[in-house]
């Protein structure tokens, strides 16, 4: 056996919330341990528990709702779950830490960033004109430009990235041994987040502390943890060292999960578009800015800000084009635009010759029959008014013409089936479903006019992994069955590199390149194109 | 800053401009003042005398002139029934209105923080259940009665309060209880609201993986964040004071305000009525203007782009 | 056809679903069964009670509540010439409660219309109802009741006039704001996407989502109606006698406070405590109504 101590063991934790709704067994006799120095991953998909097994180290789960049943959690001699006040304080920021998934919403918005770190340590008897050298000196080392005269700036003034540098400064300022991070990159884009990796484990290299690293991305674990854990549905099914797990699962769920990952290695399609095939769909110098907002006197307040910049580019028959990009590259106002569900400013979008933008009425509604979307959010893009029935025929129901109402019905259960849902479900209400499940029924709706392009706008980034593989699946073989093109607008250029046949770059609303896949992921042109696909690289090695 | 204050006082000035017209037109709507200030018997060369006198024989657009061009000189004209210059009367009428609003609100203001925030502490809890029953029925109580039951009980039957006046503190208590009701069934509802939503908030609980204590916590970034959306409630609560104390003031004997401006109706008094609208009014925007600079004191995101 | 029962239940269902959460609610359940004694009391009181609660009987004057002689209908008293306090008050129910549904009624009609209108047009509409509408709110209620209460004079009908434009503004402002809310929602957005029509939209997905809203508003607003009506009767410039309303009861009441409470206490007690059910009642149906939230209501 190892020599080393355990920094940290969690020993039989079990969690529960009670709700209205009833009893969750939140965390079911969970142990793991982290040595010290050490970096365990707990892996896991939403509802797996994961957050909740490191959210009791420090004591944050909200109770009620939750209510500890059993277990321990041992650090040192100390169990954690019994410490009254002053103990917790003891503990608390000095020795054990935590960041969080979304750090937009982890700093006080009413407070300087200098002071939440001066805080941080003179709530640990640390004088005051020693924390506000010293959180100085922290600002700088996890690099924040010009620390000094941002002392006092306010959390909004600062970009996602940085409040989270902000939050690790925080963090990392009473020297703890051990941080728990909980999916501290996965609210931040590809490009950010390889830096806060990075950063971590430059202070981590340092500092010799322990890291419990929360994270449902697998390529995320593998090069950045040395231990693993993984969770489904409260209870541990795995753990061991991160790279014999990974190599040789032995669990079933374990197994299917890892498979599911996107693979970095997996082979480029091969796809070389046709030349001399006309177009399906030709987007030609399409362009939206959105203006300042006004004052009363009609001054602007701020500058406009130019969403899309004379996008142009064509989607084939029976084509997947993927267009790229970090938030606010304008790749969502480009499939809006191109639908006509928002007006461009300039710019045509032709469909089988007809140009979208001079249409109106009528006209416009046929056209739109051939071309539909499939939202982020499934949730959002359900009326929970509706029965499944009425929202997979509400094509139906406004295109009169498409499917006699008799007949609707029938071929609703019908489309139900296709997209792998029960024909009974039919009757049920949008929240009564799972996420993965409402897609498919967002899929059903978009398909019930027999589309010849489907817009997927980030339409498998809110899914968990698992889910979004079978979606994935499901939208290659509706394809393949019915010939349709897909727009596909992702910012996870880990999902691209085997789904798409064709790759559109974009940033800062104008697109900085376009070409077959395997070309802009061997041979990429554009420096921005480089910088994309060497942290997608770092986050992977 | 500067300029959030100008703007402000501008758009300020703008719905005041509107309410004076306003005001000033419905006003000669009610009727001819001129019947209520002469005898029943006297003459009609007495009457027209008297509407001549006073300006009602000229057409309502020339009155309005008029009266505009007093304002400009910061004349409000002479109250008819009291015979002396209006804004004198509603000046002897502000101190009443100020003291109940300024009494009440304060008091209504610091209970309602104390309850909801106690009710959002542990939400569903017995004081939550108690403090939510007894908030949702102070929202609801019509003060006139709640004015008689304190009268019965505490004059009538105790003895302990004065029925009605202003002579002594003690005259206060009633008046200003039954003012304190409404706003803190309605404010301490606010308060739980967004103390609840504080509180789930992921920054306290990266307060508290701090190591901060409970209280550096609830007082440091709970509370503060929590206040933001009671100050424009609380502001109206006290323009609902400023202007409608009415049923308190005629009660309780008190010579408030709002007395005045439903006597001034009564007695067909325009320029009285007129004076008390545009004092309470400009009271009520000085107390919005106050909000307003406060939660810019509180609220960075709101002064910076 | 059994199949469309499991979807969407029937009417006795439902009652009896409705029944079941009273019964788990006993606040709610009371405050329930007394706005049904109330609407009781507004159809039955005038037709059955009119004689005897205008019949003067001195030889029953001032009683105290609890006298059972010389019938029962001197439970809550009588005044000074012997009038029984309980007959008035089942009485004055219904024009009391007429008052305030009748003017919300007004009120929600033309408000919803207006901030329909306001939130699926925008333009120069929009503005033009939105500016009326600051006005509006920027107006004391009661000080502009008191002063159209001068203008037009005092009758049933200008009170319920009054009272309907003093709520004018929250109901369009409610409408607008909800409209333009629904309308930003990703499905509303899926639906256009498809094709569909503003008035498919309006059908299928704004109104759905805005009755909830508007019934509980409008269960509020009934409330706060019936206490600015009481208030205004209170001062004398509401309901004027011979009318009846229990504001009006406690005004004139007021005088023998000192002697006889109960004829000032019995109104204002049965307006509290409509006030307060129409509250509860109000809360309970938000979640009722918000198919997200039902859940919430069967346990």
């Amino acid at each position: 056996m190892n020599a080393a101590a355990p920094l940290l063991r969690v020993e039989n934790l079990s969690v529960e919330f009670r709700t209205a709704a009833g009893i969750t067994r939140a965390v079911r006799n969970v142990s793991w341990s982290v040595l010290p120095g050490q970096t365990l991953a707990i892996i896991g998909e939403s509802g797996s528990g994961k957050s909740v097994s490191s959210s009791a180290i420090l004591s944050l789960l909200p109770m009620p709702p939750a209510r500890i049943t059993s277990g321990r959690i041992l650090f040192g001699d100390m169990d954690l779950l019994t410490l009254d006040a002053s103990q917790r304080h003891d503990i608390n920021g000095k020795r054990i830490s935590m960041i969080f998934q979304d750090p937009l919403s982890s700093l006080n918005p009413l407070r300087t960033v200098g002071s939440q770190v001066v805080e941080a340590m003179t709530t640990h008897e640390v004088p005051r004109d020693q924390a506000q050298a010293r959180a100085l000196d922290l600002l700088e080392q996890v690099g924040i430009p010009n620390a000094a005269l941002r002392f006092r700036d306010y959390p909004h003034q600062f970009s996602g990235g940085q409040r989270q540098r902000i939050m690790i400064a925080i963090a990392i300022a009473m020297g703890p041994d051990l941080l728990v991070a909980d999916e501290p990159t996965s609210a931040l884009d590809l490009t950010v987040q390889a830096d806060i990796l990075q950063l971590l484990r430059d202070i981590q290299k340092r500092t010799g502390m322990a890291i419990v690293f929360i994270t449902h991305d697998i390529n995320v674990a593998r090069q950045f943890s040395s231990a693993i854990v993984i969770m489904n549905k409260g209870a541990v099914v795995e753990a061991g060292a991160t790279a014999e797990v990974l190599a040789r699962p032995q669990d079933d769920y374990a197994r299917r999960l890892i498979g599911a990952a996107p693979d970095p290695a997996a082979p480029i399609s091969a796809y070389r578009r046709p030349p001399g095939r006309a177009p399906l769909c030709r987007v030609a110098n399409l362009s939206k800015t959105y203006p300042a907002r006004r004052d009363f006197l009609g001054r602007r307040k701020g500058t406009d800000t130019a969403a899309l910049k004379n996008a142009s580019f064509d989607i084939l028959p029976d084509e997947v084009v993927c267009v790229v990009g970090e938030s606010g590259s304008g790749k969502s106002t480009l499939a809006r635009a191109l639908l006509r569900l928002e007006a461009a400013d300039s710019g045509t979008v032709e469909m089988d010759g007809r140009n979208l933008m001079a249409l109106d009425g009528d006209a416009l509604r046929r056209v739109r029959r051939d071309m539909q979307i499939v939202f982020q959010d499934p949730t959002a893009s359900l009326s929970p008014h509706l029965t499944v029935e009425d929202i997979v025929c509400e094509p139906w129901n406004v295109h009169g013409d498409v499917v006699p109402a008799a007949e609707r019905r029938a071929a609703a259960e019908r489309l139900m089936e296709l997209v792998g849902l029960r024909r009974e479900q039919i009757a049920l209400h949008a929240h009564q479903f799972s996420g993965g499940q409402r897609q498919r029924i967002a899929i059903a709706r978009a398909l019930a006019l027999k589309p010849r392009l489907v817009v997927c706008d980030e339409a498998v980034s809110a899914l968990d992994v698992s889910v979004r593989a079978q979606i994935l699946d499901l939208l290659t073989e509706l394809r393949r069955q019915m010939g349709l093109s897909l727009l596909f607008i992702t910012h996870d250029l880990g999902l691209v590199r085997a789904f798409a046949n064709r790759v559109i770059v974009m940033r800062r609303g104008e697109i900085v390149e376009e070409g077959d896949v395997q070309d802009v992921f061997l041979a990429p042109r554009h420096p921005y194109t480089q910088s994309l696909l060497a942290s997608l690289e770092r986050l992977v090695e | 800053m500067l300029k959030f204050v100008v703007m402000r006082f501008l758009s300020g000035g703008l719905s005041l401009a509107i309410l004076v017209t306003l005001i000033f037109f419905f006003a000669r709507l009610t009727g001819n003042p001129t019947d209520l200030y002469v005898p029943m018997d006297a003459s009609e060369a007495v009457r027209a005398q008297i509407a001549e006198q006073r300006g009602f024989n000229d057409p309502v657009v020339v009155q309005f002139g008029n009266f505009l061009a007093d304002l400009a000189r910061g004349d409000l004209g002479q109250s008819l029934r009291y015979a002396r210059p209006a804004i004198d009367v509603v000046a002897d009428a502000m101190p009443t209105t100020l003291t109940l609003a300024g009494l009440a609100i304060p008091i209504a203001t610091v209970l309602a923080l104390v309850i909801g925030s106690l009710g959002a502490l542990h939400p569903g809890g017995i004081f939550d259940r108690i403090a939510g029953g007894a908030t949702l029925g102070a929202a609801s109580l019509p003060d006139f009665w709640l004015a008689i039951i304190g009268i019965l009980v505490f004059a009538v039957v105790l003895r302990w309060l004065p029925t009605s006046g202003t002579g002594t503190a003690l005259h206060w208590v009633l008046p200003v209880a039954v003012l304190v009701f409404r706003p803190l069934g309605i404010l301490a509802q606010v308060v739980r609201t967004s103390m609840l939503g504080v509180l789930s908030s992921d920054y306290i609980r990266a307060a508290e993986a701090k190591g901060l204590r409970w209280p550096a916590v609830l007082v440091g970034h709970a509370l503060p964040n929590a206040v933001i959306p009671m100050i424009m409630v609380v502001v109206y609560q006290a323009a609902g004071i400023l202007n409608g104390a009415v049923i308190v003031e005629v009660v309780f004997g008190m010579p408030g305000v709002g007395r005045l401006m439903l006597d001034s109706i009564m007695f067909r008094d325009f320029n009285l009525l007129q004076a008390v609208v545009i004092v309470t009014a400009i009271a009520i925007f000085i107390a919005a203007a106050v909000a307003d600079l406060l939660l810019a004191l509180i609220d960075p995101r709101l002064t910076h782009d | 056809m059994t199949e469309t029962e499991t979807a969407t239940p029937g009417l006795r269902q439902r009652v009896l679903a409705g029944l079941a959460i009273l019964a788990s609610r006993p606040g709610a359940a009371l405050a329930f069964l007394y706005l049904l004694a109330v609407v009781a009391a507004a159809i039955a009181g005038p037709p059955f009670f009119a004689d005897s609660a205008e019949a003067i009987d001195f030889k029953a004057r001032n009683l105290p509540p609890l006298s059972l002689e010389p019938s029962w209908h001197y439970l809550l008293g009588s005044d000074s010439i012997g009038r029984p306090s309980l007959d008035r008050l089942l009485v004055s129910a219904r024009s009391t409660l007429l008052i305030s549904l009748v003017a919300v009624a007004l009120s929600a009609a033309a408000g919803v219309l207006l901030g329909l209108v306001a939130g699926l047009r925008g333009g120069f509409a929009a503005a033009a109802i939105m500016r009326v509408c600051d006005a509006l709110m920027s107006f004391p209620t009661l000080l502009l009741a008191i002063l159209l209460l001068y203008v037009v004079k005092s009758s049933v009908g200008t009170v319920v006039l009054v009272l309907a434009v003093s709520r004018l503004a929250l109901f369009i402002r409610v409408t607008r704001a909800e409209t333009a809310e629904v309308r930003g929602r990703v499905y509303v957005t899926a639906s256009r996407a498809i094709g569909a029509r503003p008035g498919w939209i309006t059908r299928v997905h704004l109104l759905p989502a805005l009755v909830p809203t508007l019934v509980t508003l409008f269960a509020v607003e009934v409330a706060f109606t019936m206490l600015a009506e009481s208030s205004l009767s209170f001062i004398g410039i509401g309901v004027q006698p011979p009318g009846v309303s229990w504001g009006l009861m406690v005004a004139q009441g007021r005088d023998y406070l000192a002697t006889q409470w109960w004829l000032s206490f019995w109104p204002g007690l049965a307006i509290v405590l409509t006030a307060l059910s129409l509250v509860v009642v109000a809360n309970l149906m938000k979640t009722a109504l918000d198919p997200r939230q039902k859940w919430r209501l069967q346990m």
